[in-house]
């Protein structure tokens, strides 16, 4: 069973902080200097910041005219899937440019994301995310563990659509807010 | 006997084949990933270059990758959360450097496996002021574009969506143009107890002509002074910058606390060079009913 988690994030901190506030006794940083992961050491030590997309969004071949196809973050099947790797205790904006409809090259198909249509999590297979609007975007401190985004949305075929093969672009951007 | 031993041994080569196989469907799952590294870059007057590697660590698509660079700069909201600001309208008094900035090469594609230098350069205008002045390089990575799948046969009717991705990694270039320096002010050090949470918010704002790029770390002390909670982040203060931290009220017992907090510029930045500030610490006490 997955998780289901709902926040409405509101610049607390991650859980790495309340972690460090009840290890009173820990007055180092051990826990932010974590080992960096080999992919974002490049050849001349410099460590930098890794993005990797695994899944593309894919609302399916089989959608009707008039019937709405709804992906959810948590849905295994179909959704958006990234992972940010860089140096942990770091924070980091994640932002997404979201089309407004898919198009076949002549015909468009509508869709939406805006609601709680993306989470955030250090398990790869999305489970206990922590929901966020892709619209309005996150900003979060990174894991030391690899940190996973997922984004489904909502495609809202009208009952005339014509059949084709409709496709769009999703941009996600990540920028540290520490420089 | 022989039979039966090499009947095994037929189920045990066929379970190993299996497994081969499966082993193999697993590593060729594809995946794109795009490394960039540094993530920050100072030039100044007397060293106007640098470079980046841009790595394309993918093992299916090749990725088309292009270079632009925009101004803008870190800035928080009232509730302290931080993104990058990039302003609509630019205007002359802005530490604009994003229309002096030059990529070498611009555009290129990299195939998995690759890396590739890029040089940055700024040739800024004769008659700059002294200063700082800031750009935000963005690396966007799109995968070459492969065909679309064809109909299926017989299936005219197919209504089919999805949607190809691309990557924008956002990095921080400052440009340092003459005699420039750096501190940071605490504003305002305040902080507020409900039955849910301690918050303690602490308003920054930047002195000297170049951005505070350090350290903030907060300590809450009890009432034998002993830390009971500490963070610690990197800040950048370009202008002004609000942050806010929050504990949970259950791990406090009622009583007097301290809240510390220290401003300083004692931090590792990979690809860039710190400007170093003198240290701002400010408390304030705090009553927990």
């Amino acid at each position: 069973m997955y998780e289901y988690h709902h926040k409405t994030y509101n610049c607390k901190f991650d859980a790495g902080y309340h972690r460090f506030f009840r290890d009173s006794n820990r007055s180092d940083l051990s826990h932010i200097a974590a080992p960096v992961h080999e992919s974002r050491i490049v050849s001349t030590g410099d460590i930098g910041i890794s993005i990797t997309h695994s899944f593309s969004m894919d609302f399916g071949n089989d959608l009707l005219p008039g019937v709405d196809r709804i992906i959810y973050p948590i849905d295994p099947g179909g959704r958006g899937a990234f992972q940010i790797e860089g140096e942990g205790g770091l924070e980091v904006s994640v932002s997404f440019i979201l089309p407004d409809y898919l198009s076949d090259g002549g015909s468009q198909l509508p869709v939406s994301f805006s609601g709680d249509y993306a989470g955030y999590g250090t398990n790869p297979m999305g489970n206990s995310l922590t929901l966020f609007n892709p619209q309005t975007g996150l900003q979060m401190t990174l894991s030391s563990m690899p940190n996973y985004i997922f984004i489904g949305g909502r495609a809202m075929p009208p009952s005339s659509q014509p059949s084709g093969n409709y496709t769009g672009t999703i941009t996600i951007q990540v920028e540290y807010t520490g420089n | 006997m022989k039979n039966k031993n090499s009947f095994f041994v037929r189920i045990a080569l066929h379970r190993l084949i299996f497994l081969h196989f499966l082993f193999v469907s697993v590593m060729v799952t594809g995946y794109t990933q795009v490394t960039i590294a540094p993530t920050a870059i100072h030039l100044s007057n007397n060293n106007p270059t640098d470079r980046i590697i841009v790595f394309n660590n993918s093992n299916i698509d090749a990725q088309e990758v292009e270079l632009d660079a925009r101004f803008g700069y870190p800035a928080s909201d009232e509730h302290g959360n931080v993104s990058i600001y990039y302003p609509e309208v630019i205007s002359a008094d802005d530490p604009n450097a994003s229309d002096w900035v030059y990529f070498y090469p611009r555009r290129f594609i990299l195939q998995p496996g690759e890396r590739q230098t890029v040089r940055i350069a700024v040739r800024p205008p004769a008659d700059l002021s002294v200063g700082e002045y800031w750009a935000r390089p963005v690396i966007i990575s799109t995968p070459v574009k492969r065909p679309a799948p064809a109909a299926e046969a017989g299936k005219s009717d197919v209504l089919r969506a999805g949607l190809s991705t691309q990557i924008n990694t956002v990095i921080a270039l400052n440009y340092r143009h003459g005699n420039v320096n750096t501190g940071v002010e605490i504003a305002d050090f305040m902080e507020n107890v409900d039955e849910d949470d301690l918050s303690v918010r602490v308003d920054m704002t930047r002195k000297g002509n170049a951005a505070f790029l350090g350290n903030l770390i907060l300590r809450i002390r009890d009432s034998n002074n002993r830390v009971i909670g500490e963070a610690r982040r990197d800040v950048a203060v370009y202008y002004d910058l609000t942050r806010v931290f929050t504990f949970p009220r259950k791990d406090l017992q009622s009583g007097v606390y301290t809240a510390e907090v220290e401003l300083n510029t004692d931090r590792r930045l990979t690809g860039g060079s710190i400007l170093p500030a003198k240290p701002v610490r400010r408390s304030v006490r705090i009553n927990v009913p």
